[in-house]
């Protein structure tokens, strides 16, 4: 197998008493896509933002490429991670090509190279034509590719992806979701994908880590936790929620 | 749209720059002349002011229209003003706190403020009593002492004669009056209720120009009771040594006006409605042949310069307000503590009534166009401290989240994110802090700092509802304009 280049190391996160990572040990190998799933409040977030910084774990450590998240370096490290949120997080004042552009902004780029790079991200996820318009006047599925492509802006070797897709309607999301496995196939990048919709977690992961309660519970390929659920009660999480279809 | 908005701004830079500061001739010596508000005080200055452009070389810059006594003397200490009327009764009481003897005061100023007494010009506007032609003839009252004899005339006196020890009280004892029958009443209806025959006696000032219209006589003070308010003009030493010849206009002007020539100006001006400037004019021909100079301004003129004047502190002032309130603004959406203490202060600031903060910057500023300037600029920081603060916190977690994610800096993320979603808010707050400048800045012409407040409040002393529009239109329609220059700027932000 390929080495790991995200390691949580028996890591540890509360805020005030609530502990919301309970010593969680997971590798995410190079290439891999691994999605995180847990209900609501499980922790799936805080676990994603502890590996570009976001949140600095109390106990154990995170390693990305071996070297250890902390206080120091963390805006370069960003740089280095791309990020897709929820909503996309498009800022509204800037046209796609500039959100898309931003980091080549931030590291002193010249205009000339960003317009370039820019378009070339925008063509990757299919939207090559859409560099002067505002959010605003973008679909909802098309806010989400641009989330999408700011995040391969600096051609990240790990992309960090908090469901991204939760918030589109449930035909937008299936091609949403086409495209991402495509994309996956033909960049390579490893990423880290939470979503609390089991189908999509076991029609996109390379491997899928259920959460409870901060718990790591199981880690495998989506076929070894359908035929051998560690627990009783993972057999009935995925049962359910794939039975309730997407929501 | 957009051009009818570049066109007025372009036109308010012009009129600024045109207008605004005016600039000395180059080496030739500026005098500032000033004066209270009050009629006298402003005829007095200009005729002053004409004779030094028409016989001197100087430049002369007036400001005429001082809150107080207190004000423009400040102004005249701090060098602010170089030279204005004052009586010889007011420096007694209000400035050196000793009885009048010309020579001691002039020695006494000369001492202790470095400032160069004039002789006196002539008259003496003390307390008078007056009443009416036909009753003063009928009872053959000529003096006060005659007036013993008629304890059954009834007085109106101002409320301030009643009560002042160098009012009704002195001078009931000084001659022997007993209690008069007195009642208090205002001097504009002082005078009516006197032609009216409703009161027989009231108090005046000597000059005033009212006596004119009403024919009214005055009572001779027999026993010199009531003190001397002689004319003079207070002037800085250094103004006189830098401007050597204003020591020979003062000589000319020393004697030159009797208390009858006062009186006819004062009237010429409250009750014809004549400028001081046309009424000083006037004088300044009949007694010494001098006609006006052709550098006198025109109406037109003197108003593109309060324009100017006024645009020139709006527009600084509103900068100052962004310099300072943007970055408290920041401050208070990073710091929660500091927050409230920023709040409380811009706020507080805020409630101080405009005339007592302008007169709050005159300890540490002295007079003129900068303790106006830091006033407005005080006054017209909440609006852009609240609305920076607002704007800031409208900014949604999710994006701040993002930028933070991605891998911005702190700088980056308020420059390029915080600041640009939050600047409609902030421009809505330049606009309200723009206009409550509009309007403030009409006051400051109250501590010397000119502006179309020199108009209006010109207007208002001289009861002359033409001169208080003429401030008061272009004050209007600059606040209209500002607000809709700031609004379309606002816009085109949002597109
Ligand atoms: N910054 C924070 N401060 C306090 N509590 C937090 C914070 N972030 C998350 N939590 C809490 O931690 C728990 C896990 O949150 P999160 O990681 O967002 O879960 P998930 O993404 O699985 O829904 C929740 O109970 C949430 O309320
Ligand atoms: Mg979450």
């Amino acid at each position: 197998m390929s080495p790991a280049l995200i390691r949580f190391e028996n890591v540890t996160k509360r805020f005030g008493t609530q502990v919301v990572l309970d010593g969680v040990t997971l590798e995410v190998m190079e290439g891999e896509l691994l999605v995180v799933i847990g209900h609501s409040g499980s922790g799936k977030t805080t676990l994603l933002r502890c590996v570009n910084g976001l949140v600095l774990p109390e106990e154990g450590c995170v390693l990305v490429d071996g070297h250890a998240v902390a206080v120091g370096d963390l805006t370069a490290l960003r740089r280095r991670v791309g990020y897709v949120i929820q909503a996309g997080g498009l800022f509204p004042h800037m046209t796609v090509e500039q959100n898309v552009a931003i980091v080549g902004r931030a590291t002193g780029e010249d205009t000339a190279r960003r317009s370039a790079r820019a378009a070339e991200v925008l063509a990757t996820v299919g939207l090559g034509d859409l560099g002067p318009r505002f959010p605003r006047e973008l679909s909802g599925g098309q806010q989400h590719r641009v989330g999408i492509a700011r995040a391969l802006y600096a051609d990240p070797a790990i992309m960090l992806l908090d469901e991204p897709f939760a918030a589109v309607d449930p035909l937008a999301r299936m091609e949403l979701q086409d495209e991402f496995v495509r994309l996956h196939r033909q960049l390579h990048k490893t990423m880290l994908f939470v979503t609390h919709d089991v189908d999509e977690a076991l029609y996109l992961g390379d491997r899928v880590a259920v959460f409870e309660r901060g718990r790591l519970l199981q880690v495998d390929t989506p076929r070894t936790l359908r035929q051998r659920p560690a627990s009783e009660y993972i057999a009935r999480f995925l049962r359910r929620r794939a039975a309730e279809g997407t929501t | 749209m957009r051009s009818t908005a570049l066109v007025a701004l372009a036109a308010m830079i012009a009129i600024w720059f045109l207008y605004g500061s005016p600039r000395a001739g180059a080496g030739r010596p500026e005098i500032v002349i000033a004066s209270k508000q009050d009629t006298e005080g402003q005829i007095l200055a200009e005729i002053l002011a004409q004779l030094v452009e028409a016989r001197t070389p100087y430049t002369v810059v007036r400001k005429t229209n001082f809150g107080g006594t207190l004000l423009v003397f400040e102004a005249l200490r701090a060098g602010a003003v170089d030279a204005y009327p004052e009586y010889s009764g007011t420096i007694d009481a209000a400035i050196l706190h000793e009885p009048y003897a010309f020579a001691r005061i002039r020695e006494a100023m000369r001492r202790r403020y470095d400032l160069f007494v004039s002789g006196e010009l002539g008259f003496n506007n003390t307390y008078v009593l007056a009443m009416s032609a036909a009753t003063a003839h009928t009872l053959r009252v000529a003096a006060i002492s005659d007036l013993a004899r008629h304890p059954e005339l009834r007085w109106g006196v101002t409320p301030e004669f009643l009560r002042r020890s160098d009012g009704l009280p002195g001078l009931e004892r000084a001659y022997g009056l007993g209690t008069v029958d007195a009642v208090d009443i205002e001097k504009s209806l002082a005078y009516q209720a006197l032609a009216r025959g409703t009161i027989q006696v009231t108090d005046a000032y000597s000059t005033d120009g009212e006596l004119l219209r009403y024919r009214f006589v005055t009572l001779t003070d027999d026993r010199h009771f009531f003190p001397q308010y002689r004319a003079l003009f207070l002037v800085r030493d250094a103004a006189m040594r830098a401007a050597p010849k204003v020591r020979g206009i003062l000589a000319m002007l020393s004697g030159a006006i009797d208390g009858r020539t006062m009186t006819a100006m004062n009237a010429r001006v409250d009750i014809d409605h004549v400028s001081p400037a046309d009424v000083a004019a006037g004088f300044l021909m009949q007694h010494f042949g001098i006609r006006r100079a052709g550098g006198s301004e025109s109406t037109t003129l003197r108003l593109l310069r309060a324009l100017g004047r006024h645009i020139e502190l709006t527009l600084v002032a509103v900068f100052f307000s962004v310099l300072i309130g943007l970055p408290l603004g920041i401050l208070a959406m990073r710091r929660p503590r500091a927050r409230q203490a920023i709040m409380k202060v811009v706020g507080t600031l805020q409630t101080i009534p405009s005339i007592a903060l302008l007169a709050l910057m005159i300890p540490l500023f002295g007079i003129g166009v900068l303790p106006a300037l830091v006033a407005l600029a005080l006054y017209g920081l909440l609006p852009i401290v609240a609305n920076t603060l607002a704007g800031l916190r409208q900014v949604s977690p999710e994006l701040l989240d993002a930028a933070e994610g991605i891998g911005l800096s702190t700088r980056q993320i308020l420059l390029w994110v915080q600041l640009p979603i939050a600047l409609p808010f902030i421009l809505a707050g330049v606009r309200t802090s723009a206009v409550i400048a509009v309007g403030t800045a009409t006051i400051a012409a109250l501590i010397g700092a000119g502006g179309l407040g020199d108009f209006i409040l010109a207007g208002l002393t001289l009861n002359d509802p033409h001169m208080i529009l003429l401030g008061a239109i272009p004050a209007a329609l600059l606040a209209i304009a500002v607000d809709e220059l700031v609004y379309r700027i606002e816009l085109a932000v949002r597109r």
